[in-house]
C-alpha cells in the first residue's frame, strides 16, 4: 500500500472477540501500523443481555447447538467480562506486532448507541460485519448497518475471513463525497492503484456485476451516497470484499 | 634292457597343422563361441529354446573358460529371434490404493500412457480452476450461498417475527440467543417486569419458553439445510469438473480404446476427479505459508495418483531381453517398496515401486552369477518362490521375515516368463544339487564346461582362430604364426598335457595381451614369436620371487640337494609348489635309514603328522611291495624309517612314493643311486609305476637347479612311462636334451628305475625265487635275509631283537 494520507488520525475498532471482530481487528492493527496512528479498541457489555439475565426466567439458547441454558445476571456479566479481557488481549497483541500504542474500553449500554458514540471521536470506525452469526457471510448484522448509516466517522466493514489489501475498488456514485473515496482508495492501494468504477444511478446492478468481474479485497464508496445503505454492503460483502463508506 | 633316456624328438613342440596357412592371425576368421565347448554350448541351445517350466541353466565351469561369454552370445542371439514382450506399468487403484494395479500394455505403450497422464494431470490442473474461476460458477455458487444465508436468516427471521407479535425480542448474544420481554423498543428490565401484573408475566413467561422451543427446533434443522447446500456445491462442482475434464478424458479414450485395462483406469480416474476436484483448486490466491503448506500437503497425492508407473518399458526393443543382475540381492531382483519422507513421516504410493531384474528379463533372459545370488539374504528363495509360482511378487524384506507389521503396498503380482542362466563354480551346483530339493527341478540344464580340450588339427584351427578373435578383440597387434604355435604350446602346458589345450581362455587371453603390448612398446605392428616367449617369461618372473629364493638357497647349499655322485640310501624327489595360476618345481631330497626290526616302514613326516593321508598311504604301500617281494616265506626283520629332509611344511601325495622306494631299496641293498638323477611317480604293491601331476614343472625344476651348477650330462630326471605324453617342457630344457646334457627316462617299473639310478642290472626272479647275483635285488634280499637270520637267533637267545646300531643302512 502507498504511505499517502487517507487522513485517519485516530482509529476505533468495534470488538467482541466474535471471529470476524477479531478479522477487523487485523485491519484496523494493520492500518494503524501504517498509518503510525494509535488504535483504540472498543468493548460493549450489552446492556439488553444483562436485563434479560435479571428476568427471574432468563435463558439463552446456544448456538449452534440448539441448547437451551438458564443464565442470571452474575453469570451473563462474567461471560462478558470474560469476552472482554479476550478482545483487550487480542487487541494489545495485534497492536505490539504492528508496533502502535492501544487503548481499550469496556462501555455499557446498547452496543449500536455506544459504537456510534465512539466513532464521534474517531476518524475510522472498525467494524465486524456478522458479530456473533454462525455464519461469516454476506449480510451486515445490526451494528455494522447502524454505524454505516449513521456514524460520524469513515467505517470500514469486514466480513468473517475478509482482509485489506489490493485489488481496490472505488466507486463513484456521483455524488459529492465521491472524490473523498478515490482519494482515500489511492492512499491506501498500491501500485497499479485502485480501479475506479462509475455506478449509473438507476442500475444498482452493474456494480455487483463489476464487484464479480473484479474480485476486489476492497470497496471503497462515499459515506453519504447510493452505496451506504445497508443492500449495498450486503452485495459488497456478499461480493467476498470488505467495505469503506467514506466521510 | 637298460631304459633309453628319451629322444628329444618325442617332446619336440609340435607346429600347426600343414593345411592351416596363414601368416599372421589377420587372415583367419573370428572364432564363434568358446574354444572345444560342445557339450556347454549344446546344453544352453536347449535351455533356451525349451520353454518348459525348470529348463534354466546352470553354467559351471573352469575360470577363464568363456562361460559368461557364451551366456551372453547364445541368450543375445536367442533374444533376438524371440518376440518383444509387453510393457508393464503399476497403476493406483482407487477403489483400493494398498493394492495398485499391475496392467499390461504393449510394447512401448506404457511410456506413451504414463506421457498422456501426465500431460492429462496438467491439462486438469489449468482447465478445471479455468472452470471453476469462470464467472458462470462463482455466479452459481454465490447463489446457493445467498440461498443458505436466505433460508438460515429467514429461519431466524420467522422466530423473530413470531417474538415481535407478542412484544418479545429476540437477542443475539455472545452467549446464545436469548428471548425478552419488550415496552417501547427496550428491554424490560428486572424491576419493570416484575412490575407487571402476575398474568402478565406468566404469559411472557409461557410464550418465551413456546419460542425457545421453536428455536431449537429451527436450529436443530440447520445442520440439514447446510447439508443440503453442501450437495448443491459439490453436485455443482462436479458439474464443472466433468465439463472440464470429459473432453480430455474422452480423447485419451480414443486413443485407448483398443486397451480395455486402460479405458477402465480412465473411467476411475474421471470419477475420482470428479469427486476431488478441490485438490486442483487449492491455493490459486493464497500466498501465505500456511497455505503453501496446504498446497505441499493437497498437491503431491492429486499430481502423483492419476500417474503412470512404468515397471518395465520395451520402447524400441526388438526381441527379447537379456539382462544381467551383478547385485542380485532381494530388492534388485524382484524389485521393492521405496518410501519418502513427507512432513516427518514415511510415506510410499504405487509409484515408488521399482522394478527388479526379473521385471527387466520378463519375457527374456536373466544372467545371474550363482555365489553373488546365494550369499544375498531370501535371493534365493525369493528367485525360486517367482519362478514356481511364475509370478513376480514385491514383498518388504521384514513380511518375508514375517515380522512386518507396518502398512504398505502389496502391488498385484505380474506373470513371470523368464529363462534363467546362472553361472557358477561345480562345487556349488553340487552342494545344491544334494541339499536343495527344489533345485534339480528348476534347473533341469547343466551347461557343464570342459576343463581342457583334447588336441587335434581341428582344436588347433580354433585355436588359432581364438588367438586371431582375441587380438582383435583387444585391439592387440594380430599374431604370426610362429607366435600362435607358441601360444599353442603354452596352451598345453597349461592343460599340463600335450595332447590337450587349456580351456582356460582367459589365461590364453592374458598372453596374448602381454605378448601383443610386448610388440606394440616395440614400435611392431605384428606380435611375434618371440613376444609370446618373453611374455610367458615374464609372467613366470613376475610369479617367480619364491622359486628364485628356493633356487637361490639350494644354490647356496642351505637346502641340500646334491646333482652329482652317488650315495646310499638317498635320492631327489620333486614336488610342485603352486602359488596362484603358477607353479614351479622343487627338488626334495630323500633318505632312508634301515636296521633289522619288525617289518615297519616309518613314515616320519606321518609320525609328526607333517604328512597327509595320501602320502602315508603311499608309504604302506612300500611295506606292501618289500614284504610280497622279498619276504614271501620268511618274516621281514625290518625296520625302515623315511623322510623328507628339510621339509617343514606338510608333505602330501604320492608322487614321491617311487623315490622313496629306490631310496630304501638302496639302503637295504647298500646300493649307491645317482644324484644326479632325480626321481618322480608313485609305485604299486606290484611295483610298477604309475602317473602322477606336474611332470613338466618337476622336471624343469630339477633342469634349473642343475643348469644353475653346470649341467655335467649325466644329470636328468626319471618318470613315469605313463607320463611322458603330459611332458610339455620349454625351450631351454628341451635344448639340453637335444644336446645330450640331461636326460629324460620314462620307466615302467622300479627295476628299470633302480637301474637307471644304481647302474646295476636290477635282477629278475627265477624258478627258485631267487636273484641272479649281483643284482639289486639279490643283494636287498640278501640283506633282509640277514636280517631275518639274526632275528631269529636274537628270539632263540631269548633277547629281544636289536637294531644294527651305528652300523651304515
Amino acid at each position: 500500500m502507498a504511505e499517502r494520507d487517507p487522513g485517519f488520525r485516530r482509529i476505533v475498532v468495534g470488538l467482541d472477540a466474535s471471529p470476524a471482530s477479531l478479522d477487523a481487528l487485523a485491519a484496523a492493527a494493520l492500518l494503524a501500523g501504517r498509518l503510525r496512528t494509535d488504535l483504540a479498541g472498543l468493548f460493549v457489555e450489552d446492556e439488553d443481555l444483562l436485563r434479560l439475565a435479571g428476568l427471574p426466567f432468563a435463558g439463552v439458547v446456544r448456538v449452534p447447538s440448539g441448547v437451551r441454558e438458564g443464565i442470571d445476571r452474575p453469570r451473563a456479566e462474567a461471560e462478558l467480562r470474560a469476552l472482554a479481557a479476550q478482545a483487550r488481549e487480542a487487541l494489545e497483541r495485534a497492536a505490539s506486532a504492528q508496533r502502535v500504542a492501544c487503548t481499550f474500553r469496556v462501555a455499557r449500554g446498547g452496543v449500536v448507541a455506544e459504537v456510534l458514540a465512539a466513532a464521534e471521536e474517531a476518524d475510522l470506525l472498525v467494524v465486524g460485519a456478522g458479530g456473533h452469526r454462525r455464519s461469516g457471510t454476506a449480510r451486515a448484522g445490526d451494528t455494522a448497518r447502524a454505524a454505516a448509516a449513521r456514524a460520524r466517522s469513515s467505517v470500514l466493514v469486514l466480513r468473517r475471513g475478509g482482509r485489506l489489501g489490493d485489488p481496490i475498488v472505488a466507486v463513484d456514485d456521483g455524488t459529492p463525497g465521491a472524490a473523498r473515496a478515490a482519494a482515500v482508495a489511492r492512499a491506501l492501494s498500491g501500485e497499479p492503484g485502485p480501479t475506479l468504477v462509475e455506478a449509473p444511478a438507476g442500475d444498482p446492478g452493474a456494480v455487483a456485476a463489476v464487484l464479480a468481474r473484479l474480485r476486489p479485497a476492497l470497496v471503497v464508496v462515499p459515506a453519504g451516497g447510493r452505496y451506504g445503505s445497508g443492500s449495498a454492503l450486503d452485495a459488497i460483502l456478499s461480493a467476498g470484499a470488505a467495505a469503506l463508506l467514506v466521510r | 634292457m637298460p631304459v633309453s633316456p628319451l629322444s628329444p624328438e618325442a617332446l619336440r613342440r609340435r607346429d600347426l597343422p600343414a593345411e592351416l596357412q596363414f601368416e599372421t592371425t589377420e587372415e583367419l576368421e573370428d572364432l564363434e563361441g568358446p574354444l572345444g565347448q560342445a557339450r556347454a554350448a549344446e546344453a544352453l541351445r536347449l535351455a533356451v529354446t525349451l520353454r518348459s517350466d525348470g529348463y534354466n541353466a546352470y553354467v559351471m565351469g573352469p575360470p577363464g573358460a568363456g562361460k559368461h561369454d557364451l551366456v551372453a552370445r547364445t541368450l543375445a542371439r536367442a533374444g533376438l529371434e524371440a518376440p518383444t514382450p509387453s510393457d508393464w506399468c503399476y497403476l493406483n487403484d482407487f477403489a483400493e490404493p494398498r493394492r495398485p494395479r499391475a496392467v499390461e500394455l504393449p510394447a512401448g505403450r506404457a511410456a506413451e500412457l504414463r506421457k498422456d497422464m501426465d500431460r492429462l494431470v496438467d491439462e486438469l490442473r489449468a482447465a478445471i480452476p479455468a472452470a471453476f474461476e469462470s464467472s458462470d460458477y462463482r455466479t452459481r455458487t454465490q447463489l446457493l450461498e445467498k440461498q443458505l444465508e436466505e433460508a438460515r436468516e429467514h429461519a431466524i427471521e420467522e422466530i423473530r417475527r413470531r417474538a415481535e407479535a407478542r412484544s418479545v425480542a429476540l437477542l443475539r448474544t455472545p452467549m446464545g440467543f436469548g428471548f425478552a420481554p419488550v415496552k417501547d423498543g427496550s428491554v424490560l428490565d428486572p424491576d419493570a417486569f416484575r412490575a407487571l401484573p402476575e398474568e402478565a408475566q406468566q404469559r411472557f413467561q409461557r410464550d418465551i419458553a413456546e419460542l425457545q422451543a421453536a428455536l431449537q427446533e429451527t436450529l436443530r434443522a440447520m445442520p440439514e439445510l447446510e447439508r443440503r447446500h453442501r450437495e448443491r456445491v459439490k453436485e455443482t462442482n462436479r458439474e464443472v469438473a466433468m465439463y472440464a475434464a470429459g473432453h480430455l478424458l474422452d480423447d485419451l479414450r480414443r486413443r485407448y480404446a483398443d486397451l480395455p485395462a486402460v479405458l477402465a483406469h480412465l473411467d476411475a480416474v474421471r470419477q475420482d476427479v470428479v469427486e476431488n476436484v478441490h485438490e486442483f483448486l487449492t491455493g490459486s490466491a493464497d500466498d501465505d505459508a500456511a497455505a503453501t503448506m496446504r498446497k505441499l500437503l493437497n498437491q503431491t497425492p492429486a499430481l502423483r495418483r492419476y500417474g503412470v508407473n512404468v515397471m518395465v518399458d520395451h520402447a524400441g526393443r526388438s526381441g527379447a531381453p537379456v539382462v544381467y543382475e551383478d547385485l542380485p540381492n532381494l530388492a534388485n531382483l524382484a524389485g521393492r517398496v521405496e518410501h519418502h519422507a513427507h512432513f516427518g513421516t514415511l510415506v510410499t504410493d504405487f509409484t515408488l515401486i521399482r522394478p527388479g531384474a526379473l521385471h527387466g528379463a520378463n519375457g527374456g533372459f536373466l544372467v545371474l552369477d550363482a555365489r553373488k545370488l546365494l550369499v544375498q539374504p531370501f535371493a534365493w528363495e525369493e528367485l525360486k518362490r517367482a519362478l514356481r509360482a511364475r509370478e513376480i511378487r514385491i514383498e518388504p524384506p521384514e513380511r518375508l521375515f514375517g515380522i512386518g507389521a507396518t502398512a504398505s503396498l502389496e502391488p498385484q503380482p505380474i506373470p513371470l516368463d523368464v529363462k534363467v542362466v546362472l553361472v557358477g563354480d561345480r562345487w556349488l551346483w553340487q552342494v545344491l544339487s544334494a541339499y536343495d530339493p527344489d533345485f534339480p527341478q528348476l534347473f533341469k540344464v547343466e551347461a557343464d564346461f570342459e576343463d581342457w580340450i583334447p588336441r587335434s588339427p581341428q582344436s588347433e584351427r580354433d585355436f588359432a582362430r581364438l588367438a586371431a578373435t582375441l587380438a582383435r578383440r583387444d585391439g592387440a597387434p594380430p599374431l604370426e604364426r610362429a607366435a600362435v604355435a607358441r601360444l599353442l604350446h603354452e596352451a598345453s602346458r597349461l592343460a599340463g598335457d600335450a595332447a590337450r589345450l587349456t580351456a582356460d581362455v582367459a589365461a590364453v587371453r592374458d598372453l596374448v595381451r602381454e605378448a601383443g603390448h610386448a610388440a606394440a612398446t616395440a614400435g611392431r605392428s605384428r606380435t611375434t614369436g618371440e613376444d609370446v616367449r618373453a611374455a610367458v617369461h615374464a609372467q613366470q618372473r613376475r610369479a617367480g620371487r619364491l622359486r628364485e629364493a628356493v633356487r637361490e638357497e639350494i644354490r647356496r647349499g642351505t637346502l641340500v640337494v646334491e646333482t652329482s655322485g652317488a650315495r646310499v640310501g638317498q635320492l631327489n624327489g620333486l614336488s610342485v609348489v603352486t602359488l596362484g595360476r603358477h607353479g614351479f618345481g622343487q627338488p626334495s631330497r630323500i633318505s632312508a635309514r634301515v636296521r633289522m626290526g619288525k617289518g615297519e616302514v616309518v613314515d616320519l613326516e606321518r609320525e609328526v603328522e607333517l604328512g597327509g593321508p595320501i602320502h602315508s598311504k603311499g608309504v604302506l604301500i612300500l611295506g606292501g611291495f618289500l614284504g610280497a617281494r622279498y619276504a614271501r616265506e620268511s618274516p621281514l626283520s625290518l625296520s625302515a624309517s623315511l623322510v623328507f629332509e628339510q621339509s617343514y611344511g606338510g608333505v602330501e601325495g604320492d608322487s614321491a612314493s617311487l623315490a622313496e622306494l629306490c631310496a630304501l631299496l638302496s639302503a637295504i641293498a647298500e646300493v649307491p643311486l645317482r644324484q644326479g638323477v632325480a626321481v618322480t611317480g608313485s609305485v604299486d604293491q606290484l611295483g610298477r609305476v604309475q602317473a602322477v601331476g606336474g611332470v613338466s614343472d618337476k622336471v624343469e625344476g630339477f633342469f634349473e637347479v642343475c643348469r644353475a651348477r653346470g649341467l655335467d650330462g649325466a644329470q636328468g630326471v626319471l618318470v613315469p612311462a605313463s607320463n611322458v605324453s603330459h611332458l610339455v617342457l620349454r625351450d631351454e630344457a628341451l635344448a639340453a636334451m637335444a644336446e645330450g646334457r640331461f636326460r629324460v627316462w620314462a620307466v615302467e617299473t622300479v627295476d628299470e628305475a633302480m637301474e637307471v639310478l644304481s647302474g646295476l642290472p636290477a635282477g629278475a626272479v627265477d624258478a627258485d625265487g631267487r636273484f641272479p647275483a649281483g643284482s639289486v635285488n639279490a643283494r636287498v634280499s640278501a640283506r633282509l635275509e640277514r636280517f631275518a637270520e639274526r632275528a631269529r637267533a636274537f628270539a632263540a637267545a631269548g633277547a629281544a631283537p636289536e637294531g644294527d646300531g651305528g652300523r651304515r643302512g
